[in-house]
């Protein structure tokens, strides 16, 4: 073994993650795959990238209404639904301002105290939220829920994926044509509420929680190499002849 | 980047309150809205669609013409997830597209057409059409303002077939707002335990809304929650 090959590389222990994810990230936008996908897949991978312990993605409807759209644990999810019901906490601040909002101290004296104490609750003790934003133009946010601080170098590369979420809605056009981005809100809100329905097919099925049936569907996914939306466009329309039928039909997993 | 489309809707349904009904005035409001000569709702009964109102009977005539022939902007748009543009109705292409109804278009002096599709998961409810007399293509920022207006002649469909025939302004706002998602898990529940489809579902949990006098959103979580089972008899 010569010099060269045994020496050591040093590394940031996530950046071989990281770089698989930009990859990823490349190849679905320029395959012109689904928001719903992309985003959907931004989140989970966002908590093997970042020391973060979950995250998720909201997004201004064209009626001009939050909407959660993908979210990578059951307590993510609950998190940005309270901020936009409650029309408070970091999330709701950084869609509305188009600011990078982050708050790692969490007070029940501060900005938002009901949202603090919910996240508190749910054991995190930091929240950072980034704008999915371009040309001056928001259209929702990353969160991020952690249970500690983000080094600066960090929220540098959660930018850049709420940057990469930005432009799979505008399709990688880098001039902002508002019907586009219409299109593809509202497309990409619609095939969450798809997945929805196929979460409640399976959970109602299988009498298990709208998460778990969510894993359920993403294993198939998976396993089936189809994407989630058309996994879920099968169980809504009950379609036997689909890949996935046989996977979603039996209690076994 | 969207923010106040839906109270501007609001605003003017709000503003044409009279005698007609809310399908009427989401018509009115739509020609207002999109800057257009006329506007049309149409509705899918029994898998076929049937024209319901107009802001004339010129336009239903022609929403009519295409369920007769089969072919036309509002048709295809109930087969599509996508809005369906007809951005001029006397070219090759439009032409080519739609050899029966283009030309009873434009024989009535309309050149342009705009059909939102409203679904609900992948089924149709109906469209809302946009009939213009030019060449014309609707701004981008008409554009959208068609797809917000789709989502409240959605909502008002989706209450008509609940048993609420008339539904005030707000009830039909109102399920756009923040719990959209929960909605639609819940229609997922409901339609694999009574095996019904998911618009099924979705009307028999805004029938028990409606019927029991509660929000669509607490009904939702109660059956998320498996407090709540609607039964198979219950109409």
């Amino acid at each position: 073994m010569s010099a060269v090959d045994s020496k050591v590389i040093p590394e940031l222990p996530e950046s071989g993650s990281l770089a698989r994810t930009f990859v990823d990230l490349a190849q679905s936008l320029s395959s012109g795959q689904d928001s719903y996908e992309v985003l959907s897949m931004l989140s989970q991978r966002t908590v093997e990238v970042l020391p973060v312990a979950s995250s998720g993605i909201l997004i201004t409807d064209q009626a001009g209404v939050l909407q959660v759209i993908a979210a990578s644990s059951p307590s993510a999810h609950l998190l940005d639904l309270f901020q936009i019901q409650n029309e408070e906490g970091p999330c709701f601040e950084c869609c509305k301002t188009g600011e990078a909002i982050s708050d790692v101290l969490l007070s029940e004296n501060g900005a938002w105290p009901r949202y603090s104490a919910l996240a508190r609750k749910h054991g995190y003790t930091a929240t950072y939220a980034l704008p999915l934003r371009s040309k001056g133009v928001v259209l929702g946010a990353l969160n991020l829920f952690a249970q500690m601080e983000l080094s600066l170098e960090r929220l540098l590369v959660a930018q850049t994926l709420a940057d990469a979420a930005t432009l799979s809605l505008l399709q990688l056009d880098p001039v902002m044509d508002l019907e586009i981005v219409a299109r593809k809100v509202f497309f990409t809100i619609e095939e969450r509420n798809i997945v929805e329905q196929a979460k409640g097919m399976i959970s109602q099925r299988f009498e298990v929680t709208a998460d778990v049936a969510f894993e359920r569907i993403r294993q198939t996914s998976k396993q089936t190499s189809c994407h989630i939306i058309e996994v879920a466009r099968a169980i809504i329309s009950r379609d036997i002849d689909h890949p996935s039928f046989a996977h979603l039909s039996t209690d076994s997993l | 980047m969207f923010e106040g489309r839906m109270a501007k809707i609001a605003a003017l349904l709000e503003g044409s309150m009279d005698d007609s009904s809310l399908a009427q005035r989401i018509c009115d409001v739509g020609k207002v809205l999109l800057s257009v000569e006329g506007m049309s709702l149409s509705i899918v009964v029994h898998r076929v669609l049937n024209s319901d109102v107009g802001t004339s009977k010129e336009y239903m005539f022609l929403d009519e013409q295409q369920f007769t022939f089969g072919q036309g902007p509002t048709f295809d748009a109930s087969l599509s997830e996508n809005p369906v543009e007809a951005s001029n109705l006397d070219s090759y292409g439009d032409r080519n597209r739609w050899p029966i109804f283009a030309p009873i278009a434009s024989s009535k002096g309309i050149h342009s057409i705009t059909a939102y599709p409203l679904r609900s998961g992948n089924e149709s409810l109906g469209v809302i059409t946009a009939y213009r007399k030019s060449h014309l293509e609707l701004l981008p920022s008409e554009y959208v303002d068609g797809l917000t207006l789709g989502v409240v002649a959605s909502n008002l469909l989706l209450m008509k077939l609940s048993g609420n025939i008339d539904p005030d302004l707000q009830e039909i706002l109102g399920p756009t707002m923040q719990d959209q998602s929960i909605i639609h898990l819940a229609s997922g529940m409901v339609a694999e335990q009574l095996n019904i489809t998911i618009i099924e579902a979705m009307v028999r949990i805004r029938a028990h809304a409606y019927k029991t006098d509660q929000p669509l959103s607490l009904v939702s979580n109660k059956i998320i929650n498996r407090e709540l089972q609607l039964d198979a008899e219950e109409k």
